[in-house]
Parts: structure tokens; C-alpha cells; sequence
């Protein structure tokens, strides 16, 4: 979906930012109160509802997780130009652009910023107000440059409330028992903290919902190393005697690298005349097999609690479990397709299954084509033999009703031990788990609707 | 400098002459001794364990060993964890690396052994011991790495294919350490908690050998001679590496 206008699009954002900054410019000034007061409501904003505060420091020492933006309404222009954007409003399109296309730019030894204008739920008058108190850091406040793009925010925000909708299904109580279970598979307390309870070896997810969108969120459980916390990264560092110094970086003089090693924050001095190699651990600290360890149901009950612990912390919802009925409704609800929403759909889909779908897909070629046919229909060339034919993979209300592990079953133990066609082989001495798990995923993408979640047990 | 006495024992002296002979040669056998040489160091600092993390590691009422491994020395002066590789000299006498699998297990929130050696190509199995949680977390430059959670009683398989030592953590546990030495060589082994080894059937001929220790370097060692039949004796006296001096004041 791309909301600019066709004559924009070469531009992408910015274009569309510097049309409407370019617009603007017509509109009436504002008075020197009006943008005063613009800037003291964006300065509440930015410690308060939008988080920003959260990674970056305006002034001071502290080294955040995002730059430091003291004086970025002086700079806002030349970064801008770098950025190619001109003209007299370059600086405020550059704003506009961080704020809210914050992945188009990122400032080097910084991860992209998310976009917490979505998460924290940002109006149009709350950005405006965010842009002019950016412009007061090192520059002026004008409120007559900031134009906003109505169409495409709203846009945006019907594509972020779907994707809410996606994650919502869960269980935010389930989730909560998930989290705080020490023993169990997920037992995320070992060590991340939420609501001032657990551990702080990693990153605080108290307010992780008002800065982070729910599918990032979803996939942190699913594939950890995809994104790793910036200060997260681990440095290795290889002596000449083959050692692998691990940690984060804290120092570094002519003579030592200086490592924190532990969580207690032992440091280690690598000398720098002995370290013959070195590089940055792509792996991130956190586990990357929770899509193994996890059923899919229990994942979202845990993406549900982190995004909506707020609600668990209020009395009225306290302790109370949603019961099973009104969980099947919600069930029933995300199997219902979503017509518009197939981008989504097919990442949420290939998030929620545990296997590699292009390995599936050769593995499919070659065992299963002979009967399911190569498009997946039940019409192979040896289905003509068959007393019951095979499977239609591609039927969407037949495969919308099979769990993923329900489909793992049929294809491990057979079709006679799982009350299906004996004609159907067990492949499980054939197949790897991990090839049949690739099977499963293969399988999900030749139908269109969201398939159901597993339940846990 | 390092000294290396080899003394070739020969045990069939002592045998009595009845002693029943084989037509299969069951190779030849290499003692290690090493020896910590001069005074002995302070031990390193211990781990900086912080209790409630260690909740679970060890039974209610006793306390989890903070004993810093990466340099342990018994009393009789023996020191721990010294990998010994072997190469024959003969490209001929090189035998395939076995396919066994490897296992690193956790066992009190300490990784066990401590140093593993495994040949290139074999397969690591992490196990956990333990009744809490652990996470498995290899640092690597040239091998596959992973960070798998793997709760009390279960296990994760990885292959290692280049030779390098890798490093293994817990990330929950962050005071857990552990190597793995991937190696080419087809002969190796471990030190004792006396710091001692014996390596037995080795096939009779002459030999590269290697040494390699956490925190005291690695060396090449004089070639060893195994004959069939008799034990070889290595004796490795060590000493810490050479200390260094700061050419830039802080």
C-alpha cells in the first residue's frame, strides 16, 4: 500500500512531505506566541505520551539507545540536504521524514528507529506540535512550515490498528503466566523486567507497546537475532592464543580493549598487541528457539501480555481469565480472512510457522507432487490411482481449520493412525522433524486464509 | 622457554614373559604430566555470582563454586584443562576425524568440562543437567553459532566444522564459560583435574604435538615418539604467560 500521490512517488515520503511543507508556506504565519506554545506542548510530548525520551537525550552525557537531538533544528537542514531534500523548509521535511519515515534514514551506529508516532498514538495536531519543538532545539520555531499529509497518516493508522487486530488474539493473562514462569519454555523473567517485576539483564518491556509496533514485537519471540538492541551487540575479540574474549565494548585506551564480561559487570582487559582477529556477535542474547519451544498460541498469549499489560494492571480485568468461549470467538474472528490485508497476512502467516517454507517447497517437489500435484490440488499424475483422492491443499476452509501441528501429525504418523486416507504414507522415517516443520510452512503458503491457532497442551 | 622430556617407558621389560601377544597392534600409549613451574600464582578472582540469579543452581543450603576455571592448578602442582593434539608425521598414518558425538553439559551452573576438544566436522551435544533453565550461546568467527534455550533434562544439537575455540555462555547464567576446541588433529585429549592425561592406542610412529591452555597460551611441543606397546611420558612444565607493561599511562 502506498498512499502518495502517483507524482510523488519517485520521492517516496520526503517528496510528499516537501510538496505539502512547499504548501504551507502559502497558509497565514502564525504569531511568535502560537509557535512558543506549539513547542511547550511538543516538549511535554516528547518526555510524556511519546516516549521519546525514552532513547533519546537532549543534552547531557548519557549515551542513549538514539542520538542525542540537542540542537537538531539547527542541524535539521544541512542533515536534510545530505538526504537530498532543498529548499527554504529542507530542515523541517528532514524532522518530518525521522518522525515518521524513521527507517528511510538512520543515523550511523544506531538502530532505525521505530515508529513509535503509531505506537504511542500520536494525532495530527500532536505531531505538528512534536516537528516545532525539534525546530526549537538549535533552531526556530515555525509551525507555519509544518503541513501535514492527512491521507497517508490516516493511512498508516488503519494498517497499524490491523496489525494490533492480528496480534490482539492472544491471552494478555495466559501471556502473563507465560512470562513469569521460571521453569517454564518461556519464563521470560529470567531476564527481562516488566512492571518492576523480574530480572534487568535485558531490555525493560514495560513500555516497549508505546514505542514498538506489535508485528516487531511478534517477531523478537520469533527470530531474535533479526534486530538486536543497539549496546546490545557482543564483541569478540581473538588473542593470539586462539581465546575468544567475549562482551560489550566500555573502553578503550592504546594499550586495552576494555570488556564487560558478566551481568555483574566484571570487566576484562584484552591487550591490544595480542588480538589477532576480531567481530560482532550477529546472535543476539536472546534465545532463538522460542518458535520451537512455543506452540503458536502460546506465542501470541505472550505478544498479547507485553502489548496489553496495561489492562492486566487495571483492577476491574485483575486476575480474571477471558473464558474459553470468548477465546474462541476472538479465534474464530482472526481465522475470518482479511480481503485487504494480504501483506500482513502472509508475514503473520510465515511468522507463526516454525518451519523454512522454501526448503518446504523443494522438499513438497519432490515426495509430495506425485499425488497433491504441483499446485497443490490433489490432481498429481498418481492421483488417478487412488481409491480416496488426495488432499486439495490450496482449499482454504479445509486448511484454515487445520492446526499447524495437526497437519505435522498427518504427515509424521500417516494418514491411517491420524484418521485420515490410509493412502497417505507416514513420513516420519523419512523426513527430518525439521523438514516436515519446512512442509508445514510450504503448506500455509498455497492457501489464502490465516490458519488457526494451535492450542496449548 | 618451554623444557620437554620425553622418556619412553619400556613397560615390556617389566611384563612377565607370558604375557599373551596380539597380531592386531593396539598402538602405543603417551602419559602427560604437566607441571606448574617456579611459584604458584594467586588463584584468578572467583566469579562474581550474584545469588539470587544462582537461585536453583545448586541444592538448598550449599553454596555454588565461584572457583574461577580458566586456570586451575591441583596440588601436587598438576594444572587443569591443557589441550594436547597429536599429528602423525606420516600424511599417510592421518585418520579420518571419528563421527562421535560430543557432549557439553551444564551441571550446577557450570558448563562441564570446561575446555572440550572435539575434532572438525563432529556434532556438540548442549545438554543442561540442571533443574533450571539454561540458554546456550556460542562466540564464534568461522563456525555456525546459535543461542538456543534449553530447559532442565533437554538438549541441542549443532556441528562444528572449522577448527578454532569457540566460546560458549549462558546468557542467564552470565558467569558460565565454557570452550570448545575445534581441532584438525586426529589425536587430543584434556588434562585432569591432577592435570594429567593419557592418550592409549596410538598407532606406533612419530608425532606433531600441541598444547593449548585458557589463560596460558599455547605452544608447539618436540615431536613424540610412540612404539607399540609402551607408554610414551610428556612431561609439560607452564608458567604464566609474560606480563604486560602499559606503554601508555591511563
Amino acid at each position: 500500500m502506498n498512499p502518495t500521490p502517483p507524482f510523488l512517488r519517485p520521492f517516496g515520503i520526503a517528496g510528499l512531505l516537501l510538496a505539502l511543507a512547499m504548501a504551507g508556506e502559502r497558509a497565514g504565519a502564525p504569531t511568535a506566541q502560537d509557535a512558543s506554545a506549539a513547542a511547550q506542548r511538543g516538549a511535554s510530548l516528547f518526555t510524556g505520551k511519546a516516549h521519546c525520551g525514552a532513547c533519546h537525550a537532549v543534552g547531557g552525557d548519557e549515551k542513549g539507545r538514539g542520538p542525542d537531538l540537542e540542537g537538531i533544528g539547527g542541524r535539521a537542514a544541512e542533515r536534510g540536504a545530505a538526504f537530498g531534500l532543498s529548499g527554504s523548509h529542507a530542515g523541517t521535511s528532514y524532522l518530518f521524514r525521522s518522525l515518521l519515515h524513521p527507517a528511510d534514514e538512520v543515523v550511523e551506529g544506531y538502530n532505525p528507529m521505530p515508529e513509535s508516532w503509531l505506537a504511542s498514538g500520536l494525532d495530527d495536531d500532536e505531531i505538528a506540535d512534536l516537528v516545532v519543538y525539534l525546530q526549537s532545539l538549535g533552531g526556530h520555531a515555525a509551525p507555519g512550515e509544518v503541513e501535514l499529509p492527512p491521507a497517508w497518516l490516516a493511512a498508516k493508522r488503519k494498517d497499524y490498528e490491523r496489525e494490533v487486530q492480528l496480534t490482539s488474539i492472544g491471552d494478555p493473562a495466559r501471556g502473563k503466566a507465560l512470562f513469569f514462569d521460571e521453569k517454564g519454555n518461556a519464563g521470560c523473567v529470567r531476564c527481562h523486567s516488566i512492571d518492576g517485576e523480574g530480572k534487568d539483564i535485558c531490555p525493560d518491556l514495560t513500555s516497549v507497546h508505546f514505542v514498538q509496533r506489535p508485528l516487531y514485537v511478534l517477531e523478537s519471540v520469533l527470530d531474535s537475532s533479526a534486530f538486536i538492541v543497539h549496546g546490545y551487540r557482543q564483541l569478540m575479540l581473538q588473542d593470539d592464543s586462539g581465546v575468544l574474549h567475549v562482551g560489550l565494548k566500555v573502553d578503550e585506551d592504546e594499550d586495552v580493549v576494555v570488556l564487560v564480561i558478566d551481568d555483574a559487570g566484571t570487566t576484562e582487559e584484552v591487550w591490544k598487541d595480542e588480538i589477532v582477529d576480531q567481530g560482532y556477535s550477529e546472535v543476539s542474547r536472546m534465545p532463538g528457539n522460542f518458535a520451537d519451544l512455543l506452540t503458536a498460541r502460546q506465542v501470541l498469549d505472550l505478544v498479547a501480555f507485553v502489548l496489553r499489560h496495561d489492562e492486566l494492571r487495571a483492577p476491574t480485568t485483575e486476575g480474571t481469565e477471558a473464558p474459553e468461549a470468548a477465546m474462541e470467538e476472538l479465534l474464530a474472528a482472526a481465522q475470518t480472512p482479511f480481503p485487504e490485508l494480504t501483506e500482513d497476512q502472509e508475514r503473520y502467516r510465515l511468522a507463526m510457522s516454525k518451519g523454512d517454507r522454501r526448503n518446504g517447497a523443494s522438499i513438497y517437489a519432490h515426495y509430495c507432487t506425485p499425488c497433491h500435484g504441483t499446485d497443490g490440488t490433489g490432481t498429481g499424475f498418481n492421483a488417478v490411482n487412488l481409491e480416496t483422492k488426495p488432499a486439495n491443499h490450496t482449499d482454504d476452509r479445509r486448511m484454515a481449520k487445520t492446526e499447524d501441528r495437526l497437519l505435522h501429525g498427518v504427515i509424521t504418523r500417516g494418514g491411517m493412525k491420524t484418521g485420515r486416507s490410509f493412502l497417505m504414507p507416514p513420513w516420519g522415517g523419512t523426513l527430518k522433524e525439521r523438514e516436515i516443520w519446512d512442509l508445514v510452512a510450504y503448506l500455509r503458503t498455497l492457501h489464502a486464509r490465516i490458519p488457526p491457532v494451535n492450542h496449548p497442551g | 622457554m618451554l623444557r620437554l622430556s620425553i622418556f619412553a617407558v619400556l613397560a615390556g621389560l617389566l611384563m612377565p614373559a607370558t604375557k599373551p601377544s596380539s597380531l592386531v597392534p593396539t598402538g602405543g600409549k603417551l602419559a602427560v604430566h604437566t607441571r606448574w613451574e617456579g611459584e604458584r600464582p594467586q588463584p584468578l578472582p572467583p566469579l562474581n555470582i550474584d545469588p539470587k540469579t544462582a537461585e536453583g543452581c545448586v541444592a538448598e543450603g550449599e553454596t555454588i563454586d565461584a572457583t574461577n576455571r580458566d586456570l586451575r592448578i591441583a596440588s601436587g602442582g598438576g594444572v587443569s584443562d591443557v589441550v594436547i593434539t597429536l599429528t602423525p608425521q606420516d600424511p599417510a598414518a592421518k585418520k579420518d576425524a571419528s563421527a562421535e558425538t560430543y557432549v557439553l553439559d551444564q551441571k550446577h551452573c557450570h558448563f562441564e568440562p570446561h575446555v572440550l576438544v572435539v575434532p572438525a566436522g563432529s556434532s556438540v551435544r548442549y545438554e543442561n543437567g540442571d533443574g533450571v533453565t539454561h540458554n546456550v550461546h556460542t562466540y564464534s568467527l568461522h563456525n555456525k553459532v546459535f543461542n538456543s534455550s534449553v530447559g532442565s533434562g533437554s538438549s541441542e544439537l549443532r556441528t562444528l566444522d572449522h577448527p578454532e575455540i569457540v566460546t560458549v555462555k549462558c546468557d542467564i547464567h552470565s558467569w558460565m564459560k565454557g570452550f570448545v576446541y575445534v581441532t584438525d588433529a586426529p589425536y587430543f585429549g584434556t588434562t585432569d583435574a591432577d592435570g594429567s592425561l593419557e592418550l592409549d592406542q596410538l598407532p606406533a610412529g612419530t608425532y606433531e604435538a600441541a598444547w593449548w591452555h585458557p589463560t596460558l597460551g599455547k605452544g608447539k611441543l618436540d615431536p613424540v615418539t610412540i612404539a607399540e606397546g609402551e607408554t610414551s611420558i610428556l612431561e609439560l612444565p607452564l608458567k604464566a604467560r609474560h606480563k604486560h607493561k602499559r606503554k601508555h599511562r591511563r
